[in-house]
């Protein structure tokens, strides 16, 4: 996306599928990852991520399908021969090396000359924010230190692709966001290709360029993170990113505005549906969508009436807990706007257009 | 004790302190007892052998000491006892790289497999490592005799007769059978906690299969080699029952020698020769773990079968082919001499041939009928319990005292110490020990022996309780605490019974070191019933009856048995708690 | 904590006094030592020769004994005097009768004071030949050291003396040879071969006797224990050798193996039955003593399987009270005309130095 098209890194897998004695791991999955992209496969654990992420990397063979980096198909070339880098959920950092050892490792199997060696481990070591630490040993190192160690070791070669297995996994909440912002930086300023497994959303849309989201060994939707956020094409994508109110109801039909949609007796028009022609959907309003007044503002359309039974200050945010017709759900308001109290009767309603829809039987 | 802090973790008051003294007290209140063992046991005997190296004649005598370092100079400078230390030192050099180039393939190849097979070949190799190594020399001397097997084939392929019994290549097979398993265990253990994700990161950063081999898997395994390698050079060094038994004069070892003083009274050169195998045990060791950072020989307690991972899959290579190879010959090696007692143990014959004549069961009637075995089953049995049962009360003590230390450096003295018995070369203990028994007026008694066993048995115990009792969560300990338990009743009900599979493990690991073993045993009973192996032993020396393969039958089949049955009840465990797990 | 402590003594503790109670069933009670005629319990035996023989003591000597006084005798098999002395000289002695394997054996323990005297009041030792038997013990178990060989490895000539281990060519195969020189005539057959003159033997020239035994070293099979000898032969582990009469006999009798023996030029020595000084149960073993010398009937059916005679020699005894497939193996009479006995005087002098030089020398 933001690469020019001729840099390295472009992978394409497509169809790719593994089944372990019967039971599917990885069903026919396809993914196009842009050369020098941030492409981010979220999914719940046992989503079948890390294996995808092995076939990539040629770690494990796919039993249907192929994978092509930069347009050559690499199906059947063994690991060694692909030119990746891979950051594995515990490092794998070789304990008997040192950091600088560590780093050093792809290079001295390309036969890079000493001095060059030495130069670039410098270099990585710099990146990485590791100068002075070079002589340690990895059980010498916080954890912190190890996974940039890892993320140098898998750099230092200049891999066309980095892929990157629960990087953070391992790390305290604080640690993550630090070091998560700086993969990215490191991913930018080394122009590779990064892919990226992860089940932590928020991880997710911190780094990724797209990412696609991956349940039961299947990838349900790939698109930027805005796009996944705004407009889920199923109930799992919709309620796996973030918080959601789901309410369901009839499509009446399709206008140029967007879908419109039967709720209780109210019509309302949601972003066009496209990807089913599922008539029973729900249409899902995010917390933050959800306008809460007693009467319904223009550009807005009803959704249902509800009564307040709930409402909690939450700093950055005025939780607003909501009944409404046997439908449990939740507001988040400006708190320094008007906030409704307890008991009271309200409006729910939504802005034209803006609501997705999915489709209800989402098995 | 010191988890009294988890308690109290405000000092507000004295009583803390007062906490802190009876903590103390208490450590040292089960500490003293097993120092006192280990003194008059381990440190006495050995220190009896270092004063009677350094006597004249090798009598020591404590009212008017005189010492000399003949004895030494004798070592060093009589050519036949160059020549013996020479041959014991090549036989243990040969051994270990004999034995070390079939476990190292046997243990990768067993390591590549899946959980199943795995499983299955590591009883095979289980399943002789805890078979009498008696009843295991005996089925090889059958084999190995000029009509056994071997010499039939031999000839009838027109080979002619070989010669293979008390020849050094007969010693050399003897020692290597001996040393396998333990070397296989010690490296499959190794094997296995190597993380197979620094092989694949080996390859994603392009390296070959033969550079990730040697540059990253081999140096994970550089512990476990060491240790492997120096466990099975001391054991190989001064084990004395393989030598002696297959073994012609000329295959004459240290050992071999240090008991046939001890028999014409030659204490000096003979403790001259035990302590000589003290040093080069305890100078391999410090280079080893000067080299390899530590010694742990894991896995020969306990070793459980895992499965190959997905993303490093079984595949025929060359290598592997060889290794597979190897591993046959290994498997070979182990059970043949195992299974070749059921054929003997049926022959109709009054003495033991092969192939057998005829089929009767009527031998192992006789085994169940006659005091001559009822005897050393009986005697076997009770040293056995008493062993295990001292093992493991030793074991609970002292992982219960090391388990509350906090300064690592006494952990590991206190390890060390405890460890060191086993390292001791044998016959070294077996003489000190018939010393200080023989003073105590101990040898030839049921207590004396099982005493002795004790010395070498405890520390298994203890390593096993040990490792189980850190593992354990202390929290659930201080936990029954604030629910009004008393500290004795959690000691019970809550360490104990969470550890319950190792405790009892730890009981089969010390009764099944004392049911096999021979050396001390040999020396000490003096009385007219022995244990089992050494009844097997005298066998062997004077003469096989056909009630001895019977009885090694019986033997194996019993290790058969509980093997088996430990390995299922593990499964089931193991089964369980990932079912547990998978719930949670 | 400190209550833990006492409860894992307490459970350490009783599991010992366990072990000594189950234990004490199977060791031999010590008696409190009763008035003459009036002796019960049992006599441990220190036993060197083990196997059939012990056995065959078992079936006949011991059991007269146990079926008419009621005392029980115990083995207790070990390969070498040596535990005895060790047991002996550090004061603790289980043992109510003890089996030398050689004269020298028991003359040492007597001198170091480690035997209790044979009581002459009740053992009948004027019914022995003289100089069978002594102060401390009795002579018993008379082994003959023979030239033995497989009848049917030399159908036509059959090898006479000492020599013919050294005639490969007339008598081809391995020999075998006791890897003790002592009890083995080792040393003894080497010089014979090598023309030393059977009044001349002692003191034993080793050195000449080791250069002979150079000579066919490479064709020696060493055996280490009796029953080890005739499995050598009928294994075809070697085809000639010296053997002990008695297990010559057994080959012959009992797995019917073709053994043919001479006594020339053959060895013969005696073992020696004592009672250790402070014995526990030495009333009982005097009274063992002249029960086994006396039972004439018994001596004989113990020496028709084992032809060692207990005792050694008894006066009113002769070759052709035995029966007559034995015969040939008895070190008594006139088998013995043309055999030596070997010399435990000096033995009893030279042993340590002998076995040693003959352990280097076995051991290159
Ligand atoms: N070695 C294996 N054997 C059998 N099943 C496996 C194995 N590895 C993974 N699986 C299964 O494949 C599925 C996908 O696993 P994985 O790719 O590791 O998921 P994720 O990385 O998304 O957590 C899971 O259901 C998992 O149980
Ligand atoms: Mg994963």
């Amino acid at each position: 996306m933001t690469a020019a098209p001729t840099s390295r890194g472009r992978v394409v897998a497509s169809g790719v599928g593994l089944d372990y004695d019967g039971s599917t791991a990885l069903d026919d999955a396809s993914i196009e990852v842009h050369a020098g992209e941030f492409f981010t496969l979220l999914g719940p654990s046992g989503s079948g991520k890390t294996t995808l992420l092995r076939i990539i990397a040629g770690l494990l063979d796919p039993q249907r399908g192929r994978v092509a980096i930069d347009d050559v198909d690499v199906t059947h070339t063994p690991t060694q021969k692909r030119d990746i880098g891979f950051v594995f959920q515990n490092y794998a950092l070789f304990p008997h090396l040192t950091v600088a050892e560590n780093v050093e490792f792809g290079l001295k199997i390309r036969k890079v000359r000493s001095d060059a060696r030495a130069a670039r481990v410098a270099e990585i070591l710099e990146l990485t924010a590791l100068g002075g630490l070079g002589d340690r040993y990895p059980a010498q190192l916080s954890g912190g230190q190890q996974q940039r160690v890892a993320l140098g070791r898998a750099l230092a070669q200049r891999p066309r692709v980095l892929l990157l297995d629960e990087p953070l996994g391992a790390l305290d909440r604080a640690l993550r966001e630090d070091l998560g912002a700086e993969i990215r930086r490191i991913q930018q300023e080394a122009q590779t290709t990064a892919i990226y497994v992860t089940h932590d959303q928020d991880e997710a849309f911190i780094l990724s360029d797209r990412m696609g989201v991956m349940r039961d060994g299947r990838i349900q939707q790939i698109g930027t993170p805005e796009e996944l956020y705004r407009a889920p094409n199923d109930l799992f994508v919709a309620t796996f990113l973030g918080k959601t109110n789901l309410f369901p109801g009839e499509v009446v039909e399709t206008t140029s505005a967007g879908t419109v949609v039967r709720i209780g007796d109210s019509l309302v028009t949601a972003r066009p549906h496209a990807t089913s022609d599922a008539t029973s959907v729900y249409c899902s309003v995010r917390p933050e969508q959800l306008v809460v007044s007693d009467t319904v503002p223009t550009g807005h359309h009803k959704l249902i009436s509800a009564v307040v039974t709930d409402s909690r200050f939450l700093g950055q945010r005025q939780t607003v807990r909501l009944a409404a017709e046997g439908i449990q759900c939740s507001a988040d308001l400006d708190p320094y706007g008007p906030v409704p109290a307890v008991g009271e009767r309200i409006t729910l309603s939504v802005r034209i257009g803006e609501s997705a829809l999915v489709p209800r039987e989402t098995a | 004790m010191t988890a009294t802090d988890a308690t109290t973790p405000i000092p507000v008051s004295s009583a803390p302190v007062l906490h802190r003294s009876r903590a103390l007290l208490a450590r040292w209140a089960l500490l003293l007892p097993i120092l006192a063992f280990y003194v008059i046991f381990f440190v006495w005997p050995i220190l009896t052998v270092v004063l009677r190296s350094l006597s004249p004649d090798g009598k020591f005598d404590a009212a008017a000491p005189q010492f000399t370092i003949d004895n030494f100079l004798q070592l060093f400078g009589d050519d036949f006892l160059l020549l013996i230390e020479g041959r014991t030192l090549l036989l243990a050099i040969n051994s270990t790289l004999i034995t070390t180039a079939l476990a190292f393939p046997t243990a990768y190849f067993i390591s590549r497999l899946k959980r199943r097979t795995a499983s299955l070949l590591l009883l095979l190799i289980l399943v002789p490592f805890w078979v009498s190594i008696v009843v295991r020399l005996f089925a090889v001397t059958s084999i190995l005799s000029p009509n056994g097997p071997l010499n039939q084939a031999s000839i009838a392929l027109g080979f002619g007769p070989l010669e293979l019994l008390y020849t050094q290549g007969g010693v050399l097979v003897g020692t290597v059978m001996y040393l396998l398993p333990y070397m296989i265990l010690v490296l499959y253990a190794g094997m296995v906690a190597v993380d197979d994700n620094l092989i694949l990161a080996a390859r994603t950063m392009g390296a070959s299969p033969a550079y990730s081999f040697f540059r990253v898997y081999l140096p994970q395994l550089r512990g476990s080699l060491f240790s492997g390698a120096l466990l099975i050079f001391i054991l190989g060094l001064s084990f004395f029952v393989v030598p002696a038994l297959l073994g012609g004069p000329r295959d004459q070892t240290i050992a071999v020698y240090i008991q046939q003083q001890i028999d014409i009274f030659q204490w000096g050169i003979a403790s001259a020769m035990g302590i000589l195998l003290l040093i080069a045990t305890v100078v391999c060791y410090v280079g080893v773990v000067r080299i390899a950072g530590s010694f742990s020989p894991g896995g020969v307690g306990s070793v459980q079968a895992k499965g190959v991972s997905a993303e490093l899959p079984f595949r025929w290579s060359p290598a592997m082919v060889v290794s597979a190879v190897l591993t046959v010959v290994t498997i070979a090696v182990l059970v043949i001499p195992v299974l070749f007692v059921f054929p003997l143990s049926t022959g109709e014959t009054g003495t033991v041939v092969f192939p057998p004549r005829g089929f009767t069961l009527d031998w192992f009637v006789q085994v169940f009928t006659t005091p001559t075995w009822i005897g050393p089953i009986m005697q076997s049995t009770v040293v056995g319990l008493g062993t295990a049962a001292l093992s493991v009360a030793i074991g609970l003590a002292l992982a219960r005292v090391t388990s509350g230390i906090r300064s690592t450096a006494w952990k590991a003295v206190i390890g060390g110490l405890a460890f060191a018995p086993i390292i001791a070369p044998g016959i070294l203990l077996a003489i000190g020990i018939f010393d200080v028994e023989l003073q105590l007026k101990l040898t030839g008694t049921v207590i004396g022996l099982i005493l002795a066993h004790t010395v070498i048995a405890a520390p298994l115990s203890y390593a096993l309780i040990s490792a189980s009792m850190a593992g354990a969560d202390r929290g659930v300990e201080a936990a029954a605490w604030t629910l009004g338990a008393s500290r004795t009743r959690t000691f019970w009900t809550v360490v104990v019974r969470g550890i319950l599979p190792s405790v009892l493990g730890a009981f089969a690991i010390a009764f099944v070191t004392s049911w096999d073993e021979v050396v001390l045993a040999l020396f000490l009973q003096t009385g007219p019933t022995k244990t089992l192996p050494v009844t097997i032993y005298k066998y062997l020396e004077s003469g096989i009856v056909p009630t001895v393969p019977a009885v090694a039958s019986l033997l194996v089949t019993l290790v058969v048995v509980i093997v088996v049955v430990r390995g299922v009840v593990n499964s089931i465990i193991a089964r369980r708690r990932a079912a547990l797990r998978e719930e949670a | 904590m400190k209550k833990t402590a006492s409860r894992l003594m307490i459970a350490g503790a009783s599991s010992l006094v366990a072990v000594i109670a189950l234990s004490s069933c199977s060791a031999p009670a010590a008696e409190e030592e009763t008035g003459a005629g009036e002796i019960s319990g049992d006599i441990l035996f220190y036993d060197t020769s083990g196997g059939v023989v012990y056995e065959q003591e078992a079936l006949t000597l011991f059991k007269d004994f146990t079926d008419d006084t009621g005392v029980t005798v115990t083995d207790d098999y070990n390969e070498a005097a040596t535990k005895f002395f060790a047991s002996a000289e550090a004061g603790s002695v289980p043992w109510s009768l003890v089996l030398f394997p050689t004269v020298n054996d028991a003359a040492t323990a007597a001198e170091d004071g480690l035997l209790e005297k044979i009581d002459t009041s009740i053992v009948p030792v004027d019914d022995l030949v003289d100089g069978t038997y002594s102060e401390y013990g009795i002579e018993v178990g008379t082994f003959g050291m023979v030239l033995a060989w497989d009848d049917d490895a030399y159908p036509d000539e059959k090898p006479s003396e000492m020599a013919d281990l050294w005639d490969l060519e007339t008598f081809p195969g391995k020999r075998c040879f006791f890897n003790n020189p002592q009890y083995g005539w080792t040393l003894e057959a080497a010089l014979l071969a090598d023309g030393v003159a059977a009044d001349e033997l002692y003191p034993l020239d080793v050195d000449r006797a080791l250069a002979k035994l150079d000579e066919i070293k490479g064709d020696i099979t060493w055996w280490t224990s009796g029953a080890q000898s005739i499995e050598s032969f009928e294994n075809g582990s070697c085809d000639i050798g010296i053997l002990w009469a008695n297990r010559a006999f057994t080959a012959l009798s009992e797995n019917g193996f073709p053994m043919n023996i001479t006594w020339n030029e053959a060895g013969y020595s005696n073992s020696v039955w004592s009672i250790p000084a402070g014995a526990p149960n030495a009333a009982a073993a005097q009274q063992l003593l002249k029960h086994v010398i006396e039972n004439v009937e018994g001596q004989i059916a113990f020496a028709s399987v084992i032809p060692t005679p207990i005792p050694a020699s008894l006066k009113s005894l002769t070759p052709a009270d035995f029966p007559d497939e034995v015969q040939a193996f008895l070190p008594v009479g006139s088998n013995v005309e043309g055999s030596v006995l070997q010399d435990s005087d000096y033995y009893l002098e030279n042993l340590d130095a002998v076995l040693d030089q003959f352990n280097r020398w076995v051991g290159q």
